[in-house]
């Protein structure tokens, strides 16, 4: 077993409840626009939740709270044993080394090719050889199924390519937990279930805890373990695929009806 | 009460506020490690060796037009060999720096507002945050320091093309030598000319940076933001050069005695 693999079997910091996740009471507003009120989350190791909501029901904004990068207005959130609004700065960036995080569009760095984005996370938390680097690159765009992407530009990707490069780079780290905006978003049919699968593998493969956050209900059907919708900035309705499906609550009917 | 101001005067209050938080950010963080050498000398590569060409050609055109301007009034008076020496001071004193970082905030300024406005919408800043970077530091702070230091160059090598550009006039138009034309010229240039020149040229490259930096980091979402974070940039920074220009004329005037 190579030392990657090693790393990968390692478990998360989990706190007395056995959750890597604690989210607790969250409020968070902008203005006079509550979006998230009162609201409870957590999540297990190895365990992948989805979080289903309309647009603009604060479904990125709570994961942005949970990785500290919007600060919350009350609420306790736990990463990994940590109490995230509480942390430093410095304290922050060394959690995040457990934290993988896939924006919405890529978020891959224009000006940079694949090889320089997938290296650019080990910058500052690396303390591997420029070889072992170089077989890290290898493995994780093998691990996305783009082995030849390596030298091009972000401006030469497609949609989907684009998803499994940024992908890739927030495998380079070796995550504890991985967080999914709307990882189908902008894709059509064949490509979106393309990438709900690779989301599925690389969980497997990897043995994260994951959070996708989408209103794609083939991307939960095939990711997710359990589901929370989120409605009007609380729980509105929490479950599994199957029981969710079975529900009679209008609101679940909505998103589950046609599937 | 500021409920009771005019809302264009409150949002130049405003604005104020925020570019003086942001500076107080930057000074910060400079002087604090981690520092990012990588992509500091990138960044003055791009700033200062990419605006080269631009800032050349400008600066022969400065000294050929100043001379030939120029060249019929002094020829009236009868003060033709003063020439080497009007050209110099202005050129050294007031319009090389200006001009100078006026081009460098159409340039230099629209394109980090453009840049960081665009990575702010594309959520590349986040991205950067979130891989454990501190994306002030990789992208403000490396870009800022690149344009205060690489101003000043830019501005002694605008001088020296506009100082030679206005000797081919001469040569061409009054037979004058290299050797004379250029002994005329430092004659009447001292260390009073020269070291306030250089020493506003870092002011208007930190402003420049510091004003493109704040447009492209705090841009609103959408490709409209981008493109109003690059043009504030301009208009901003060009303010700022005129005003810190004035003020850097003011302070030359107390210490030097002009």
């Amino acid at each position: 077993m190579n030392e990657a693999a090693v790393e990968s079997v390692i478990p998360a910091t989990v706190d007395s409840s056995g959750s890597v996740i604690e989210v607790r009471n969250l409020r968070k507003s902008f203005g006079d626009h509550v979006v998230l009120r009162e609201f409870n989350l957590s999540l297990k190791e190895e365990e992948t939740l989805a979080v289903l909501g309309k647009s603009g029901s604060g479904k990125s904004v709570l994961i942005k709270c949970i990785v500290g990068l919007i600060p919350p207005d009350a609420g306790e959130i736990r990463v990994l044993g940590k109490s995230v609004p509480d942390l430093e700065a410095e304290e922050l960036d060394f959690l995040r080394r457990d934290l993988g995080f896939l924006f919405q569009w890529g978020a891959l760095y224009d000006s940079m090719t694949v090889r320089e984005n997938l290296i650019f996370p080990l910058r500052k938390h690396g303390d591997k050889t420029r070889q072992q680097i170089a077989d890290k690159v290898e493995e994780v765009l093998e691990s996305v199924g783009l082995p030849d992407a390596i030298d091009l530009m972000p401006a030469e990707l497609s949609g989907g390519m684009k998803k499994r490069i940024a992908l890739a780079r927030t495998l380079m780290l070796e995550p504890k937990i991985i967080f999914y905006d709307e990882p189908t978003t902008g894709l059509d049919p064949v490509t979106a279930k393309e990438i709900s699968e690779l989301i599925r593998e690389v969980q497997q493969q990897y043995r994260t805890a994951s959070i996708v956050i989408t209103h794609d209900m083939d991307c939960v059907r095939i990711t997710a373990d359990r589901i929370i919708l989120l409605s009007d900035g609380i729980n509105y309705a929490e479950g599994s695929y199957h029981t969710l499906k079975r529900s009679d609550d209008p609101e679940v009917k909505a998103f589950f009806g046609n599937n | 009460m500021l409920t009771l101001l005019p809302q264009a005067l409150k949002e130049y209050f405003i604005t104020t506020a925020e570019i003086s938080q942001f500076a107080r950010r930057f000074f910060q963080q400079v002087f604090r490690p981690p520092y990012e050498f990588e992509e500091l000398l990138r960044q003055a590569y791009r700033i200062g060796y990419q605006s080269l060409p631009l800032v050349g050609v400008t600066g022969f055109i400065m000294g050929v037009v100043l001379t030939l301007q120029s060249r019929p009034t002094l020829i009236e008076f009868g003060a033709e060999s003063w020439m080497p020496s009007m050209v110099g001071i202005s050129i050294v004193r007031e319009i090389g720096p200006v001009i100078t970082a006026l081009i460098c905030a159409g340039k230099v300024g629209s394109s980090i507002g453009a840049e960081l406005g665009s990575m702010k919408v594309t959520e590349q800043i986040d991205a950067m945050e979130v891989s454990g970077t501190n994306p002030f530091k990789y992208l403000v702070v490396t870009r800022v320091v690149a344009a205060t230091l690489m101003l000043p160059v830019l501005v002694v090598l605008a001088d020296s093309i506009a100082l030679v550009g206005s000797f081919l006039v001469e040569n061409v138009k009054g037979d004058v030598g290299w050797m004379l034309y250029f002994n005329q010229v430092f004659a009447n240039l001292g260390f009073g000319d020269i070291i306030p020149s250089i020493g506003k040229s870092f002011f208007f490259g930190f402003a420049i940076g510091l004003v493109g930096c704040y447009q492209g980091y705090y841009s609103k979402k959408g490709t409209e933001g981008v493109g109003t974070a690059a043009n504030t940039a301009v208009v901003m920074a060009s303010m700022l050069v005129f005003i810190l220009d004035f003020l850097a004329v003011l302070a030359a005037d107390i210490f030097y005695d002009l």
